[in-house]
């Protein structure tokens, strides 16, 4: 008797957690849907992403100034494209606002000249930054090898170890097989360990 | 250095990175975002709706319109037309010789196109309009073959993200997976060492041909040592805003197909043949499926 009660208690427990989580996932779907016509969950969207896209531009852009101006890109765009935006759940709206933000950082270091300069002030803080173990792996040096990869590589890098992202979803931003995903990952990592290797701070 | 994923996982939750937004631009982002998501609201829909309404209305702009569109496709139909005088039937030597040496058309063997049809334009300034039909034959002295094949050829990245160097001389031209070799961003460029002299006739380059694309600042230069300082010489160059410094080029971009690029090379001496780019209209990494250099041991 004791048993039953103890069971129907942890299913009672169980569903309670479950509508929560229903209806948290509700909520945030809701402002994704409003935002295709109300500012105010617009703006909502904005400042829970803000941050997340922010620190994703300094991970490709290295330079803050420059990530401030590409994040402004990014949201200029999703606020003029939002009315025509198919998804229905937020998940579908952090897919499609990383495939702009990806887009868009590649478009700024398309130009050889814009990705010689972020170069160079990776290469000018690794000499600035004397308080780094100069054994250790630093973000200047690590940059610096991640932009000799081709864009679409640098974009998986970023996402995969940088925002902490599921192959699945890195997938579905980049429109991409997940398991294609993973050996070109793989490949990826090799090549950057030989770059890193190879490539010393004289070279850059 | 890392081993794996999870050590490089490490690597980069151990990096200490400045990634915090100062919060003046968030603010001023997002006054701007909003007035944008306003502005987009009201304008397109009404803009479009009159402007609709309007020719529906009266029969005038709609047989305007028609007249309009005609027009258009007639002027197009002729100046998309195939036209002879393009550059490639520039490149073809007027025969005989003035020397009286006897030529031949020139046997390259084609692999399978990977796309049907003429390549639709790219966006690109200074493009060279598709022949829309087999190139015309290319004529060269008695005796000229491919002298690159199986040549050792050295890069600027000695590590292609994908394929082998050698696969750029070993006569494959498929545009398939496995048959070309990707080297990497920013300008790249690959020297094939003949390893003799030759008088060098034409150089035929597929960078990649699994889609229309069209590659920048392709130059292709030839000299008889590896420094490039003696006979050296430039045969194409279409680097038209000089970003690889190597002068102003003046030949034009082209669109890549299972044809290849033929670049007349007018007989020059030379040992050691390079070839630059600087990305693509795709991706900003270089492509080479294979390099032919037809050619006679020099006299």
């Amino acid at each position: 008797m004791c048993n039953i009660t103890a069971c129907r208690a942890i299913i009672s427990l169980v569903m309670v957690g479950a509508m929560a989580k229903s209806v948290k996932q509700t909520d945030a779907d809701n402002i994704v849907l409003r935002a295709r016509t109300e500012a105010e969950a617009l703006g909502q969207l904005y400042e829970l992403y803000y941050e997340r896209i922010f620190r994703f531009c300094v991970h490709r852009l290295f330079s803050k100034e420059t990530a401030e101006d590409v994040t402004s890109i990014i949201f200029l765009e999703v606020a003029s494209r939002i009315r025509s935006f198919g998804g229905r759940t937020e998940q579908d709206f952090q897919n499609w606002l990383y495939a702009i933000a990806a887009n868009q950082a590649n478009a700024y270091i398309r130009k050889t000249s814009r990705r010689k300069r972020l170069l160079a002030e990776a290469a000018g803080s690794m000499t600035d930054n004397t308080t780094d173990n100069s054994s250790e792996l630093n973000w200047p040096r690590l940059y610096a090898a991640i932009l000799k990869l081709n864009s679409e590589h640098q974009t998986i890098i970023t996402l995969r170890f940088f925002e902490n992202m599921e192959f699945e979803q890195i997938a579905k931003i980049l429109d991409a097989r997940e398991a294609t995903l993973r050996v070109t990952l793989h490949r990826i990592l090799k090549k950057l360990r030989r770059r890193l290797e190879t490539v010393f701070e004289g070279e850059l | 250095m890392f081993k794996n994923e999870d050590d490089f996982k490490k690597i980069v939750g151990r990096l200490n990175i400045d990634d915090k937004p100062s919060p003046g631009h968030r603010e001023s982002l997002r006054r701007q975002m909003i007035s944008v998501f306003d502005k987009s609201g009201e304008e397109p829909i009404t803009k479009s709706r009159s402007l609709r309404s309007t020719i529906m209305k009266s029969p005038i702009p709609k047989l305007a319109a028609a007249a309009a569109v005609i027009i258009i496709v007639v002027i197009g139909a002729y100046y998309l037309k195939p036209d002879d005088s393009t550059t490639m039937v520039d490149i073809v030597p007027k025969q005989p010789t003035p020397t009286g040496t006897q030529l031949v058309a020139l046997d390259i063997k084609l692999p399978k196109p990977m796309f049907v049809g003429t390549p639709q334009d790219v966006k690109v300034e200074y493009l060279e309009k598709p022949l829309g039909k087999p190139r015309p034959p290319f004529y060269a002295p008695v005796g000229t073959k491919n002298v690159a094949i199986g040549k050792p050829v050295t890069s600027t990245d000695e590590f292609p993200i994908i394929g082998k160097l050698e696969w750029i001389t070993d006569g494959d031209k498929e545009g398939a997976d496995g048959s070309f070799v990707e080297l990497g961003p920013l300008e790249q460029h690959l020297t094939i060492d003949l390893e003799a002299e030759y008088n060098i006739y034409a150089i035929v380059v597929w960078h990649y041909h699994k889609e229309p694309r069209v590659y920048f600042d392709v130059v292709v230069q030839a000299a008889s040592d590896p420094d490039f300082t003696v006979n050296a010489s430039t045969v194409f160059n279409n680097d038209i805003d000089n970003s690889l410094g190597l002068g102003v080029g003046k030949d034009m971009h082209y669109t890549e197909t299972a044809e290849g690029k033929l670049i007349d090379a007018k007989g020059i001496r030379a040992r050691h043949v390079r070839l630059h780019s600087n990305g693509n209209t795709t991706y900003d990494v270089n492509h080479y499926i294979e390099v032919e250099v037809y050619g006679k041991a020099a006299e």
